[in-house]
């Protein structure tokens, strides 16, 4: 069951395709990450998502339901955080809450809990003209999750948060998913920080979903670009050795590169290389880590749309 | 359980607290009274003769209302309703706004309901500060009692009415530009040309088709003497056509937007 499920949807800006068909499916429950460089087109299908840009072609289906048949029922069980955080900086962090909790029925006692949540307890009364980045992203979240919604959806929720609020941030969303039960879509360019919080991964690039699916089947694509390495006293001796067993290396800068191998293959290999008399200075694994796979499928689109 | 008008309409008043727009609909409305004031108190030797004037508050209201209905209440008016939209402008807000659980309906008319109860509280407060241009002299200057006139209320009451209708098609067109852009100075721009254009229509009897003519009519039609031609049209009835019309043009604009926040 997909709590958000896109069918082939197309947005077109003057002449500029900006989505392509995508197809998005974020599973109940999981944390979706949703991946791609500046431009790709990570927003606009957020804002498509909430209605806040008119659909041109394709389906969106929140909870099993189209957008437009049922809107203002889908967006009561759904929080967000589009772009940069929205309140009014002329009121409290408080004010804007409660502004909030009039408009979407929910406890007063919520605006507290949610305060203490995100880390803004004590700074509740203050302006939030006078809020740094962290804490306007901190009160950004609170907006978002007030309601106890199902599913939240945050576009680059730790930008402007140091080192620190990065890490507070991916605890309380995962904390959320985990004890509440909630569904989380969060847009970034940060590799590395889909790669810790996420579940779920979708890659877009150009408008086009080039990868979705979970985690666990990014990283076997991760465990596909693994090879070995190996740096001899003469590597060209050591490749022909190496050729006679049927395995081509490749030269580098750093040694030969090999295809991935099991640990006895690199026990023979080593212990022939040995035999001829040349001398093994390092044998090492090298992992193909996700901004690999990520550069991968962005240049191989990159090359592609060239040719 | 979706947001009802009411509870949409308390979030909205809600965001005028400490904004521009509430202070300026409140200094704009108390300015003419407290020049009125202050003159009074400067010159307060006068004021005995000036209360016992059977005509006392007839006057008073004419001459507080000049200002008021040619410059304060239509330019009030462009200002405020610029400065009530862009409050969700200037932070980024009208994204959060529609991706709440209320409809465009909801929206669009909460935020005119907030514009015309600042309109209202506008007439109202400078109703009240000029009777207390009568009020705090005899307070304050010994001897003075209040005016011995009877306050004619009904016609008062009946001016303010006229007052706020006059100020519905300003509101309405005004709203209508404010929404479609993001940059202030375009509806506030726009408002002033149209003030100004209005001004220069006045000596004609075509002034009353200026959506922004009305409460400089009039002021001007309560006055002794008529300096203008009379209006080809019923101002007021002008007036709320005009509203009409443009709150419907507006409405049509806001929910057709490509692009929401």
């Amino acid at each position: 069951m997909f709590c958000l499920q896109t069918r082939h949807l197309v947005y077109r800006y003057r002449h500029d395709v900006v989505l392509d068909g995508i197809d998005l499916q974020v599973p109940q429950r999981s944390i979706y990450g949703f991946l791609g460089p500046n431009g790709a087109g990570k927003t606009t299908t957020l804002r498509l998502v909430l209605g806040l840009l008119t659909k041109q072609q394709g389906e969106i289906e929140i909870f099993g339901k189209r957008l437009q048949d049922d809107r203002c029922a889908i967006l009561r069980r759904v929080g967000s955080m589009i772009e940069s955080p929205s309140f009014y900086d002329h009121l409290s962090a408080r004010e804007n809450l409660l502004l909030l909790q009039r408009i979407l029925h929910c406890p007063r006692q919520r605006i507290d809990d949610v305060l203490a949540l995100v880390g803004l307890a004590d700074v509740g009364r203050k302006r939030t003209a006078q809020f740094s980045l962290g804490m306007k992203q901190r009160l950004g979240i609170a907006i978002a999750i007030l309601h106890e919604p199902e599913f939240v959806i945050l576009d680059e929720p730790t930008n402007g948060l140091d080192p620190g609020g990065i890490v507070e941030m991916r605890e309380l969303l995962q904390r959320l998913n985990r004890e509440r039960g909630v569904t989380l879509l969060v847009s970034s360019h940060l590799l590395a920080e889909v790669e810790k919080l996420a579940t779920h991964v979708g890659i877009l690039h150009r408008g086009r979903l080039r990868f979705q699916g979970t985690l666990r089947e990014l990283c076997e694509r991760q465990r596909g670009l693994q090879s070995t390495a190996l740096r001899t006293g003469d590597d060209r001796a050591a490749a022909t050795i190496l050729m006679q067993h049927g395995c081509r290396a490749r030269s580098t800068e750093r040694g030969l590169l090999l295809p991935a191998l099991d640990d006895v293959a690199v026990a023979a290999i080593v212990r022939d290389v040995v035999r001829a008399g040349i001398g093994v200075h390092e044998v090492a694994a090298v992992r193909g880590d996700l901004e690999s796979i990520f550069m991968g499928m962005v240049e191989d689109v990159g090359v592609k749309e060239a040719a | 359980m979706t947001a009802t008008f009411f509870d949409v309409l308390r979030g909205e008043w809600l965001k005028q607290r400490r904004s521009l727009a509430m202070w300026m609909v409140v200094a704009g409305a108390l300015f003419t009274p407290a020049i009125i004031l202050a003159l009074r108190l400067l010159r307060y030797r006068e004021l005995p003769a000036l209360h016992a004037s059977a005509d006392y508050w007839t006057r008073l209201w004419h001459s507080a209302w000049e200002s008021s209905a040619v410059f304060f209440l239509p330019m009030g008016a462009v200002l405020a309703t610029s400065l009530i939209v862009q409050i969700e402008f200037r932070n980024n807000a009208w994204k959060q706004v529609h991706a709440l659980p209320v409809s465009k309906a909801t929206i669009y008319f909460c935020k005119l309901a907030i514009i015309l109860s600042m309109l209202l509280l506008f007439v109202a407060l400078f109703s009240v500060a000029t009777w207390l241009t009568a009020a705090i002299p005899a307070v304050i200057v010994p001897g003075l009692q209040m005016p011995i006139a009877p306050i004619p209320w009904r016609d008062f009451v009946l001016d303010d009415f006229g007052y706020i209708a006059g100020c519905l098609p300003i509101a309405a067109l005004q709203y209508a530009i404010a929404l479609r852009y993001r940059n202030a100075m375009v509806p506030i721009g726009a408002g002033f040309l149209l003030w100004v254009g209005t001004l220069g229509m006045l000596s004609t009897r075509w002034a009353s088709l200026s959506p922004y003519s009305v409460t400089m009519l009039q002021y001007i039609g309560e006055g002794s003497e008529r300096k203008i031609p009379a209006p080809a049209f019923d101002i007021h009835a002008t007036a709320l056509v005009y509203f009409a019309i443009f709150v419907i043009a507006g409405y049509v604009l806001f929910a057709t937007a490509r692009q929401k926040g």
